[in-house]
C-alpha cells in the first residue's frame, strides 16, 4: 500500500469516529460513584417505618443526577402489585417534609425530583443543580415526622435492595457499588416456649442462685428475662438471661434471697406481640425454698499439703457468713475411724474443753461454741460443735495436732492422698449440709516410699555385749539406699550413715557405737557413726529419718527397759510388719551370744501367748551322796522368763537356781542338795518353787513341788 | 512375913523331886543310843504362837511354852488339851497335826508331818518351875523320828532349857537353848533364843524374841495380840526371815479356845493354821 493511500484511510477513520461520537453514551469517572446507607436495616413486615437513606457523593465528583428505586411492587402486573411489597413512596415533586422527603446537604442544591413507577419498582430520580464533590442527602421514605400515617409498610418478608444510580453531568447513570439492601421478615404467630424445671436443691441464704432454661421460638427470641423477689415483697425485678444456644442461665443475685424463699419466673419474647406473657408477674410463679443457712459458711484450711509419716499441724478455719447462732459445725476428719484407727491420720485426740490440747479450738469474736462432741464413725471421726452464739463474719479454727500444746501433739498423715476435711453447719432448726468449699490436703510420698519398707529390728542398750548397737532391716522387695539417714535419740542426739550405704531386699544393716562390737560379734558387716545417740539403759526414744530435703521419720521406737532387753542381751523386733510402737512386739534375745546382728532374730516369729507349764523332779527324794543330785524339769513356752528357786520348810530361800529368759520347751537344772553357800542342806523337804512369766510380765504361772533331801550312806539306827 | 515350918519343908521337897526329875531325864538321854545326825526337823507353828509372829518367849501359863520355853509351863495349873492343824504353804502334802496334852506344870506333845515320802514325828516332854520369886526354869526333851523310805529312818534326841523372869508386873523376859543331845559329825543347830516381854494389862501385850541360829543369820519375831470383849483375842505380828507378816484371832471361853492365823510368804502360798483347846 502506497503511504498516501494509508494516510487517506487515517483521515476517514477520524472523520467516522467524529462523525458518530456524539450519538455514543459515554460513562464518565464519576458515573456510579459514591455511598449509601438505609436504616432501619432490618424490620418486621407490618411494622410502620420511617426509613432513611443517606447518601454520601464521593470527594472528586459533583453529581448531576441520582436515581433511587424502591422496591415496592411497581406499577405493572407480573407477580408484583404495587405496594405490594412496601408501601408506595407517595412522592410528590417537594423538597418539603412530606410521605417522602428529600433533605440536601449543604453544597447540594435539588433541580427537581420525579418519580416513575416501574414494572416493579418505584424510581425517585433527583437532579441536581449543584452537587458539591463530597457532598450528600437524605432520603426519608415515610417520613413520620411529617405525618405518622406516612410511615412505610412492608408486607412481604424478604431482603430488598435498593438500588442506587448516580451520574456527573454528561455522564451515564450507573449503579453504585453497594446498594443498601434491607432484611423484611415475618415473625412467627406463636410465642417462644420455655422449657424449665425448677431446681429441687434448696439453697443456702445470700448466695446467688443459677436458673437454667431452654427457650425457642419459631422465628427467633429477642429477649428473654428472669423476675425474682424475695418471698413476701410484691415487686419483682429482672435481670436479662445470658444465651449459648437456646440454653438460658439468668442469675437471681444473693440480695434477693431470704430464708423465707426466692419467688422467680421466665420471660421470652420474639420481638413482636409473641411474648411468654405480657411483662409483668404471671398467673403463677416458682418459689424456691431457702435453707436456715445449712450449708452456709467458707472453710479453707492450711496447709494444703504434707508429707507421709512427718509430723505436721493442719489448722481448718471456719468462716461464718451468716448468723447461726443457734446452729451446729460439723467436721469430718479422714483419720480412717473405728475400721483402722489412725490409719490415715492420727486420731484427732480432742476432748471436750478449749484448752490447748492434741486438738485445739479457737473462736473469735462473736463465737460461742458449747461442748464439743467426738464421734468415731466406721471410717472417720466427726467432731460436733454446737454454735451457741456464732454471728456473720466471725471464725472458728480448730488446730489439728496444736504443737503449741505438745510437740508430740503433732499429727502425723499416714497414708499418701487426697483427703477432704468435709465441713457441715446448719442454722437453727435446720439440718446439716456440706458447706460448698471443701477443704483438701494433698499427702504425698516426701520421701521414696520404698524407705518407709526400712525398720529398726534389733536394739542393744546394754554396754557389756559389744557396746551399743542397733540393726536396721528391709523387708521389701528392693534395694534401699540409707546413706545419709539420720539416726537420733530422744535427747536430739544424731548420728548419720555414710553414704553411700544400701540395704538389700531383706537384708541388714548394723550401726554400732564402738569397735568393741567387732570382738563380740566378729565377721559382722557394721557400719559405725561418728555421733552415736546413746541408747539409755531406762528407756529411750529412737529416731530413724531419711535423707529427703524435709526428711520423713522412716522408722521410731520408745522402748523402756519392760520391753526387754539387758545388759547382756538385745532387744529383739519379733514381727517385722508389726508396729515399733507395740511393747508386745519385742522381747529379750534368747540367743546365747545375747543378740543376732545381721542375722535372723532368735524371737522372729514366736507366739506370745503362754502355755500351760510344768514341773517335775527326778529323783525324789534324792540323797546327793547316795544317788547323785536330782533333775528338776520344768517346761515353759517360748520365750519366758524362768524363776527357780528352792525354799525350806519355814519359807526361807535357800537356793536360787535360775532367773532368766528360756527360750522354751522342756528344760532341766540339776540341784545337788546345797544352799547359796555351797553347804549341803539337812535332810528334810524342801520346796521346788517355778514361775513362768510371759515376757510381757502379764499372767505368771506357778509351780510347786516338794524334795525330799535323804542322807544317803547313813543307815537306820532301827 | 515369915512361912510356917512345915510349907519351908514342903517347898524344899519339891525343888529336890524337881532336881530329881531332871537327873533322871538327863540320864535316859544319855544312854539313848543316836545317830550322828544333824536335826532335821523344823519348828512347826502352832496357831495361837504364830498368829503373833511365833514370838512366845516370855509367855507363860499356856501349854504352847512346851515347844518355845518351857520354863514358862510353871503356871500351868489345869488340864489342858490342844489340838492343831495345819497345810503349809496350802498343799496337801504338808498336813502337819499336833496336840499338845498338859496340866499341873507338866506337859507333853506330839506331832506329825508329811507324806508318804516322808514321815516325821516328834515327841516331847517338858515342864517348868519356879526357882525364885521373879524367876522360873524349865526343860524339855525333843525326841524326834524321821522315815524317808528307801533312804534313811531315824531318831533324834535334843533338850531345850528355858528360862523366864519377871520385871515388876509389866515385863518379862525370857531367854532359851535348844541343842541336840546326840553325838553328831556334822554340823547341829543350835539355837540360842531371848525375847522380852510388855503386857501393860489384861488387854493386850507385845513381845519381841531374837533367834540365833547356829549357820544364819539372827531373826526376829515381833507380834502382839489385843482382847477383845472378854473372849475375843487378835493377833498379829511380824517375822524376819523370811519376811513376813502373819494375823491371827482367838475366842476364849472357860472350858476351850478356838485359833486361826494365816502366815504370809512374799512368794509361796500362805498357811492357814487351826487349834482346838479344852480346859478341865
Amino acid at each position: 500500500m502506497y503511504p498516501s493511500s494509508r494516510r487517506l484511510l487515517n483521515f476517514g477513520f477520524t472523520i467516522l469516529f467524529l462523525a458518530i461520537s456524539p450519538l455514543t453514551v459515554h460513562a464518565l469517572p464519576g458515573d456510579g460513584t459514591g455511598k449509601a446507607a438505609i436504616s432501619p436495616s432490618r424490620v418486621s413486615t407490618g411494622i410502620p417505618t420511617s426509613w432513611s437513606i443517606e447518601f454520601q457523593g464521593h470527594p472528586d465528583y459533583s453529581y448531576y443526577q441520582v436515581d433511587i428505586w424502591i422496591p415496592d411492587g411497581g406499577s405493572t402486573a407480573g407477580d408484583y402489585l404495587p405496594g405490594s411489597r412496601f408501601t408506595d413512596p407517595q412522592l410528590v415533586n417537594s423538597q418539603e417534609p412530606g410521605y417522602t422527603t428529600v433533605i440536601p446537604g449543604e453544597g447540594v442544591e435539588i433541580r427537581n425530583i420525579t418519580h416513575t413507577d416501574l414494572t416493579d419498582d418505584s424510581k425517585i430520580t433527583i437532579i441536581f443543580s449543584r452537587f458539591l464533590p463530597g457532598s450528600g442527602f437524605r432520603l426519608i421514605y415515610g417520613d413520620t415526622s411529617f405525618s405518622s400515617q406516612a410511615a412505610a409498610i412492608a408486607f412481604e418478608r424478604g431482603i430488598y435492595s435498593f438500588k442506587i444510580k448516580t451520574k456527573v453531568e454528561g455522564g451515564t447513570l450507573t449503579f453504585i457499588e453497594s446498594s443498601p439492601t434491607v432484611e423484611i421478615f415475618t415473625p412467627g404467630d406463636t410465642p417462644p416456649e420455655i422449657f424449665h424445671q425448677p431446681p429441687a436443691t434448696t439453697y443456702p441464704v445470700n448466695n446467688p442462685i443459677t436458673i437454667d432454661a431452654e427457650i425457642r421460638d419459631d422465628y427467633k427470641v429477642v429477649s428473654a428475662n428472669i423476675f425474682f423477689r424475695k418471698t413476701g415483697s410484691e415487686i419483682f425485678s429482672s435481670t436479662v438471661l445470658s444465651a449459648q444456644n437456646s440454653i438460658y442461665r439468668g442469675i437471681i443475685p444473693a440480695s434477693a434471697t431470704s430464708i423465707e424463699g426466692v419467688d422467680y419466673y421466665l420471660w421470652a419474647s420474639d420481638g413482636f406481640q409473641n411474648s411468654t406473657h405480657p411483662p409483668g408477674a404471671p398467673s403463677s410463679y416458682h418459689r424456691l425454698s431457702i435453707a436456715c443457712y445449712d450449708g452456709s459458711g467458707q472453710t479453707q484450711i492450711t496447709p494444703i499439703s504434707g508429707e507421709v509419716n512427718c509430723p505436721g499441724t493442719w489448722i481448718i478455719t471456719f468462716h461464718s457468713q451468716e448468723d447461726l447462732s443457734g446452729g451446729e459445725l460439723a467436721v469430718y476428719f479422714p483419720d480412717g475411724g473405728k475400721k483402722a484407727p489412725g490409719k490415715n491420720w492420727s486420731p484427732p485426740q480432742l476432748s471436750d474443753a478449749y484448752q490447748p490440747g492434741y486438738t485445739t479450738l479457737k473462736i473469735s469474736e462473736g463465737v460461742e461454741a458449747g461442748p464439743i462432741n467426738r464421734e468415731v464413725l466406721s471410717d472417720q471421726t466427726r467432731l460436733s460443735i454446737p454454735l451457741y452464739q456464732m454471728r456473720s463474719g466471725s471464725f472458728l479454727k480448730i488446730i489439728y495436732g496444736d504443737d503449741n500444746f505438745s510437740p508430740q501433739g503433732k499429727v502425723v498423715p499416714r497414708q499418701a492422698g487426697s483427703y477432704s476435711f468435709s465441713v457441715y453447719t446448719r442454722g437453727p432448726n435446720g439440718s446439716l449440709k456440706p458447706v460448698e468449699s471443701v477443704p483438701q490436703v494433698e499427702i504425698t510420698y516426701g520421701s521414696r516410699p520404698e524407705n518407709f519398707s526400712v525398720i529398726i529390728n534389733e536394739i542393744m542398750w546394754g554396754s557389756q555385749n559389744g557396746g551399743e548397737w542397733l540393726e536396721l532391716y528391709n523387708r521389701g522387695a528392693v534395694t534401699v539406699e540409707v546413706g545419709g539417714w539420720w539416726l537420733k535419740d530422744q535427747s536430739g542426739i544424731c548420728g548419720k550413715i555414710p553414704s553411700p550405704r544400701s540395704i538389700p531386699s531383706h537384708g541388714y544393716l548394723v550401726l554400732a557405737a564402738e569397735e568393741n562390737f567387732l570382738s563380740r560379734f566378729p565377721g559382722i558387716e557394721i557400719i559405725f557413726l561418728e555421733t552415736w545417740p546413746t541408747l539409755n539403759d531406762e528407756g529411750d526414744t529412737i529416731f530413724l529419718l531419711d535423707n529427703a530435703s524435709s526428711p520423713a521419720l522412716i522408722e521410731q521406737v520408745n522402748y523402756t527397759a519392760k520391753w526387754g532387753g539387758s545388759k547382756l542381751n538385745s532387744l529383739e523386733r519379733i514381727d517385722p510388719d508389726r508396729s515399733s510402737l507395740d511393747p508386745v512386739n519385742w522381747t529379750t534375745s534368747v540367743s546365747d551370744r545375747g543378740g543376732t546382728p545381721g542375722k535372723v532374730n532368735s524371737v522372729f516369729g514366736i507366739k506370745r501367748e503362754l502355755q500351760i507349764c510344768d514341773l517335775d523332779v527326778r529323783p525324789n527324794p534324792f540323797s546327793p551322796d547316795k544317788s547323785g543330785p536330782t533333775k528338776i524339769y520344768y517346761q515353759a513356752p517360748i520365750p519366758s522368763r524362768v524363776s527357780l528357786h528352792i525354799y525350806d520348810l519355814r519359807g526361807r530361800a535357800v537356793r536360787y537356781l535360775l532367773d532368766k529368759v528360756e527360750r522354751g520347751g522342756t528344760q532341766e537344772i540339776i540341784w545337788d542338795g546345797r544352799d547359796e553357800k555351797g553347804n549341803l542342806l539337812p535332810p528334810g523337804i524342801y520346796l521346788c518353787y517355778l514361775e513362768v512369766s510371759s515376757l510381757d510380765n502379764i499372767r505368771p504361772q506357778k509351780r510347786i513341788r516338794p524334795i525330799v533331801l535323804a542322807k544317803g550312806g547313813k543307815l537306820s539306827n532301827k | 512375913m515369915k512361912r510356917k515350918k512345915g510349907e519351908r519343908k514342903m517347898g524344899l521337897y519339891l525343888l529336890k523331886l524337881r532336881l530329881l526329875f531332871s537327873v533322871i531325864l538327863l540320864l535316859i538321854i544319855s544312854f539313848i543310843s543316836v545317830l550322828p545326825l544333824e536335826a532335821a526337823f523344823e519348828e512347826r507353828p502352832f496357831p495361837r504362837v504364830w498368829g503373833q509372829g511365833g514370838a512366845f518367849l516370855t509367855m507363860e501359863g499356856d501349854l504352847h511354852c512346851l515347844h518355845y520355853n518351857p520354863a514358862g509351863l510353871f503356871r500351868v495349873s489345869e488340864s489342858q488339851l490342844v489340838i492343831n492343824h495345819g497345810q503349809l504353804f496350802q498343799l496337801e502334802d504338808l498336813a502337819w497335826d499336833a496336840v499338845i496334852l498338859g496340866g499341873s506344870r507338866f506337859a507333853g506333845s506330839y506331832q506329825r508331818f508329811g507324806f508318804a515320802l516322808y514321815q516325821e514325828e516328834i515327841y516331847v516332854l517338858g515342864t517348868g518351875f519356879s526357882l525364885r520369886n521373879h524367876f522360873a526354869a524349865g526343860l524339855g526333851i525333843h525326841c524326834q523320828t524321821l522315815q524317808i523310805p528307801n533312804f534313811l529312818s531315824l531318831n533324834q534326841w535334843a533338850i531345850k532349857l528355858g528360862f523366864l523372869g519377871f520385871i515388876g508386873s509389866k515385863y518379862q523376859w525370857g531367854l532359851t537353848y535348844y541343842f541336840p543331845v546326840s553325838p553328831v559329825e556334822e554340823i547341829i543347830r543350835e539355837v540360842w533364843s531371848a525375847g522380852i516381854g510388855w503386857e501393860p494389862g489384861k488387854q493386850w501385850r507385845i513381845l519381841l524374841d531374837v533367834i540365833g541360829e547356829r549357820g544364819e543369820k539372827v531373826s526376829y519375831r515381833m507380834g502382839g495380840e489385843v482382847r477383845l470383849a472378854e473372849i475375843i483375842v487378835l493377833r498379829c505380828g511380824f517375822e524376819s526371815s523370811p519376811p513376813r507378816y502373819t494375823l491371827g484371832w482367838g475366842i476364849e471361853t472357860g472350858a476351850g479356845e478356838i485359833d486361826y492365823a494365816y502366815l504370809s510368804h512374799p512368794v509361796l502360798p500362805g498357811s492357814h493354821l487351826y487349834s482346838l483347846t479344852i480346859r478341865w
